[in-house]
């Protein structure tokens, strides 16, 4: 899956961050504000993905952007903004789930958490999302991160690298083996797909 | 021909669309001749397609402005929960309480619609709630103990009065609750009104917004952020609180109109009653048919009676928020009525002590001290005989109120 963004406007968008990071870095809260809009959705969603749970999610969201401003003088433009704060995001999850040493529970909570969609949903359009989220958890979690990194954020895998601290290579790996794992989880409900 | 044991490796990458042109090539020759890959490859092709399709739970998340102002609150105050040096830091109940869904149809049309896009569906869909989480009631700061139990939150009842005010992002039709972290927004055409608990009501003017910031037997707490109330509260003193960004106001019994500008400058006037306001450790107490100004970074100006001369009012302001000096001092002692004593009283801990004397000797013409107040007493600012003489004006304020009534009756 390709970003829907041109590489003009993801240029753009990393040197707005860049920009409003260095306004953070002044105290400057209208920067803060701008940075959480424009990425609290996308943070959300690979916050969930971890820990499997929408109030633990969305306490982590707020929590990465507190430690953000907390740290944003140690931030340096040009080195990545994005996956600079996904690998807050990623290093407060991982934190969240040892601290309860939990790891299989947060994994349970997302297959239960499938059920969870509202009701009125699209009885198909459920099932599949339950299905590929119970199989999403069930990953390990860096072939978890790596998958939602590259598939949601559409992050490059240097990107991907950058927030799970290994290289391009290991990031690539990565993703691959979590395709391979995820395409095995879903076979049998796939193979009888019509 | 390639055997598909040399073609599967290069299937989970298609996604990626990064093969060479040589890959490329025997991939495409093998899916012609093979029916079985051709079936794997679709799955690999198709997975980010049923990635797409596993929506998340949507979010309760706030607005950029309040996280930000949320989290320079907490970096200014440096709670002892506020992170930092305890990376055990958990938040108990950052954006809202669990409350279901509740949200309907109009949540399933977002949410379908977000299905479409290849980006995590996951609209906003309420504003935030207890984000000044250490002053929500019934919510203990534990470091890092899990989430705490969904519970009941707190909330008040909000009435329409007109137009179609707003509580988070859902408009209130006939009455909504307001919750405890939640925002009441009114434009310039909407009025509302909120049940305070069981003590009181405050009626929120246009252009307002407001939030709960906690609501318990021991306190009640509003934030105006901008715009205007009137409450009227019916409760032992000290229950109500209305913080401004530049005071807080303590209810004593009354019935109040407080107002603050996009600037965060405000403007209390007492209708009944008297309302204390303070902002780091500077205070003044407000009796009824008197007005206070107010101003971030200063905290609450020299309250004095809305029918006090023009010419004290405007070297007041100049004291209290210009620097005004001893000109404008003077213009106030000069222009001072017996019913401006208590305007006085408010500048005697206000005023250098070399101007001190001059205060307390208008004061003490207007409104004489009791006999135990002396001087010497007043010039060092002594918390027994301030209290005494200003019980004194106080007495004598409420005689006249009275009076007053008495005639107009």
């Amino acid at each position: 899956m390709e970003s829907v963004l041109s590489p003009g406007t993801r240029g753009a968008g990393e040197s707005q961050d860049d920009e409003a990071m260095q306004r953070v870095a002044g105290g400057d809260g209208a920067a803060l504000a701008e940075l959480f809009d424009r990425h609290k959705t996308r943070l959300y969603g690979f916050l969930f993905h971890l820990v499997g749970n929408r109030a633990a999610a969305e306490d982590l969201l707020g929590e990465t952007f507190l430690r953000l401003y907390q740290a944003r003088r140690r931030y340096r433009s040009g080195s990545g903004f994005r996956p600079w704060l996904f690998a807050i995001a990623r290093n407060l999850a991982l934190g969240e789930l040892r601290h309860r040493s939990v790891v299989t529970r947060a994994q349970g909570r997302l297959v239960d958490a499938a059920g969870t969609v509202e009701d009125g949903w699209d009885a198909r359009r459920q099932e599949i999302g339950e299905r590929v989220r119970a199989a999403l958890a069930r990953l390990p979690e860096e072939q978890r991160s790596a998958l939602v990194l590259k598939e949601y954020q559409q992050m490059e895998y240097r990107e991907i690298g950058q927030v799970l601290g290994c290289s391009e290579t290991a990031a690539r790996a990565r993703t691959y083996r979590a395709r391979v794992t995820l395409r095995e989880a879903l076979r049998e409900w796939w193979e009888a797909e019509p | 021909m390639t055997t598909c044991r040399q073609i599967r490796p290069l299937l989970p990458r298609l996604p990626d669309s990064d093969l060479n042109p040589g890959e490329a090539r025997l991939l495409e020759a093998h899916l012609a001749a093979c029916a079985t890959c051709r079936h794997e490859a679709a799955a690999f092709t198709r997975l980010p397609e049923l990635l797409s399709e596993a929506s998340l739970p949507p979010p309760r998340l706030p607005a950029g402005d309040q996280v930000a102002t949320w989290i320079m609150e907490q970096e200014a105050s440096r709670l002892p929960m506020s992170g930092g040096s305890n990376p055990a830091f958990r938040y108990p109940n950052w954006p809202i309480e669990h409350r279901g869904w509740g949200v309907g149809a109009a949540l399933a049309v977002l949410l379908a619609a977000a299905l479409l896009s290849v980006q995590l569906p996951v609209p906003d869909l309420r504003l935030p709630a207890a984000m000044d989480r250490a002053r929500v009631a019934g919510h203990p700061i534990h470091p890092r103990r899990g989430h705490p139990k969904p519970q009941q939150r707190a909330a008040w009842r909000v009435a329409r009065l007109a137009g179609t005010p707003v509580v988070g992002i859902a408009p209130v039709r006939t009455t909504g609750r307001l919750t405890v972290g939640e925002w009441l927004e009114t434009d310039r055409s909407s009025r509302a009104q909120i049940d305070v608990a069981d003590i009181g009501r405050v009626e929120v003017e246009p252009n307002s917004r407001i939030r709960l910031l906690e609501t318990r037997a021991a306190a009640h707490r509003l934030r105006l952020e901008r715009g205007g109330v009137r409450a009227k509260i019916n409760a032992p003193p000290r229950l109500f609180f209305v913080e401004t960004p530049s005071a807080v106001a303590v209810d004593l019994g009354c019935s109040y109109t407080l107002r603050v500008d996009n600037a965060g400058r405000g403007v209390l006037q007492v209708n009944s009653g008297w309302v204390e306001l303070a902002h780091n450790g500077r205070e003044a107490i407000v009796p009824q048919g008197a007005l206070c100004q107010t101003r971030p970074g200063i905290g609450p100006g020299t309250p004095y009676f809305a029918d006090a001369p023009a010419a004290l009012q405007t070297a007041l302001a100049e004291l209290d928020f210009a620097n005004g000096g001893s000109r404008a001092l003077s213009t106030v002692l000069a222009t001072a009525r017996r019913r401006d004593s208590l305007t006085l009283w408010h500048l005697l801990p206000r005023v250098f002590e070399a101007e001190r004397d001059r205060v307390y000797d208008r004061l003490k013409r207007l409104t004489p001290p009791p006999a135990d107040v002396t001087r010497q007493g007043i010039r060092r600012l002594d918390p027994t005989l301030m209290r005494l003489w200003r019980e004194k004006i106080e007495d004598n304020f409420w005689r006249e109120e009275w009076r007053r009534s008495e005639e107009w009756q």
